[in-house]
């Protein structure tokens, strides 16, 4: 197996066809790379999306918590039959 | 005896494939295209009648060849998804259509860069062309129909249709060129016995195909693994795995 070519201006040339030839290869390359690359990006978004949607969860998650125990304390202290409000029971609430 | 198989029908089994599968196919595809790209461009003899211009078929043959081979491999993965209900048959229709319409055009565009210099004309409306122009038509439209639905087991059904019917256009292309009068030449290698090549050209060629088709497997794989997630982003097993939210009962249970 040789090298068909005399010279790296002659593998360049390709004979006369350098243009045909080398479009060929150039946008075969480009297409090909395109779509892989497309498809690794949409990964990496697709990956990191699921950790965002995590965090959001939990951010929800913990806000929904806070707020059933506010109301908790709250409906405690309002709770005319909780001996621990018996004491403050005609007095306006703060 | 196939029961096997219908355990990659469950999505998380079939990513578990992919991952296994993925490096592999990158392997091939690389070393593949590398070795039979330089082959191919500088090592293998020029063509007596074509010069150098030839050179061109190590791009042009695997290219197409593997477009109505990926559309073969995606209306069987549309049948399955339609007979026994796959949901993950879909997810490859889906994932395979947009690489192999990649690969039509490349098909077509190198074919229209080698018969300027040869026929003198970048296009001609005849069969060969026609017909693989409108397996391009079928992919768009097989990725365009899945699009549209907001169902996505609705629209694996549709596409699927489409793509199940458009199978008859492979048998057109192949025949074209011995059916129909046309410009293009007729089977190289695909032919019943021996090759009309000579061995110093079609080894390359044949290194390019694998390399080109190990190429599509592992973009496929890829956009595959892609679909998987993005349908089964709420399921516990993606959360697991990618460090996702699992779920109320879990979340509470930690804490």
């Amino acid at each position: 197996m040789t090298f068909q070519f005399d010279s790296i201006n002659d593998f360049f040339n390709m004979g006369g066809y350098a243009f045909f030839v080398w479009a060929s290869f150039i946008c075969t390359f480009l297409c090909m790379a395109g779509v892989l690359i497309q498809s690794l990006v949409v990964s990496k978004k697709i990956k990191q999306g699921v950790q965002k949607e995590r965090a959001r969860a939990e951010r929800i998650m913990a806000a929904r918590a806070q707020r059933k125990l506010k109301q908790q304390t709250k409906r405690k202290a309002q709770d005319p039959n909780n001996l621990e409000n018996s004491e403050v029971v005609d007095e306006p609430k703060t | 005896m196939w029961k096997w198989i219908n355990s990659f029908a469950k999505p998380e089994k079939a990513y578990w494939l992919c991952d296994v599968l993925q490096n592999w196919f990158a392997a091939v595809a690389i070393t593949g295209l590398i070795i039979g790209i330089v082959w191919g461009l500088g090592y293998a003899p020029s063509d007596y009648q074509q010069g150098d211009s030839f050179r061109i078929i190590y791009i042009h043959v695997p290219s197409a060849i593997l477009a109505m081979g990926g559309y073969v491999a995606m209306a069987i993965a549309a049948l399955v998804g339609i007979v026994w209900q796959w949901r993950t048959a879909f997810m490859f229709m889906v994932a395979i259509a947009p690489v192999g319409a990649v690969m039509t055009f490349i098909s077509l565009f190198t074919g229209s860069f080698w018969g300027k210099p040869m026929w003198g004309t970048w296009w001609i409306w005849d069969a060969r062309l026609t017909s693989q122009l409108i397996l391009l038509f079928l992919y768009l439209g097989v990725i365009s129909l899945y699009t549209a639905f907001e169902d996505k087991q609705q629209a694996g059904k549709a596409a699927g249709v489409m793509a199940m019917v458009g199978v008859i256009n492979i048998p057109i292309i192949h025949y074209s060129v011995e059916w129909w009068n046309t410009l293009h030449q007729g089977a190289t290698i695909t032919k019943i016995g021996k090759p009309s090549i000579a061995p110093e050209m079609l080894w390359p060629l044949l290194i390019c195909i694998v390399g080109f088709a190990a190429f599509i497997g592992w973009v496929t794989i890829i956009r595959m693994k892609n679909e998987i997630i993005m349908r089964d982003l709420h399921r516990p097993w993606v959360a697991k795995r990618f460090g996702g939210f699992e779920g109320t009962e879990n979340a509470q249970g930690k804490q």
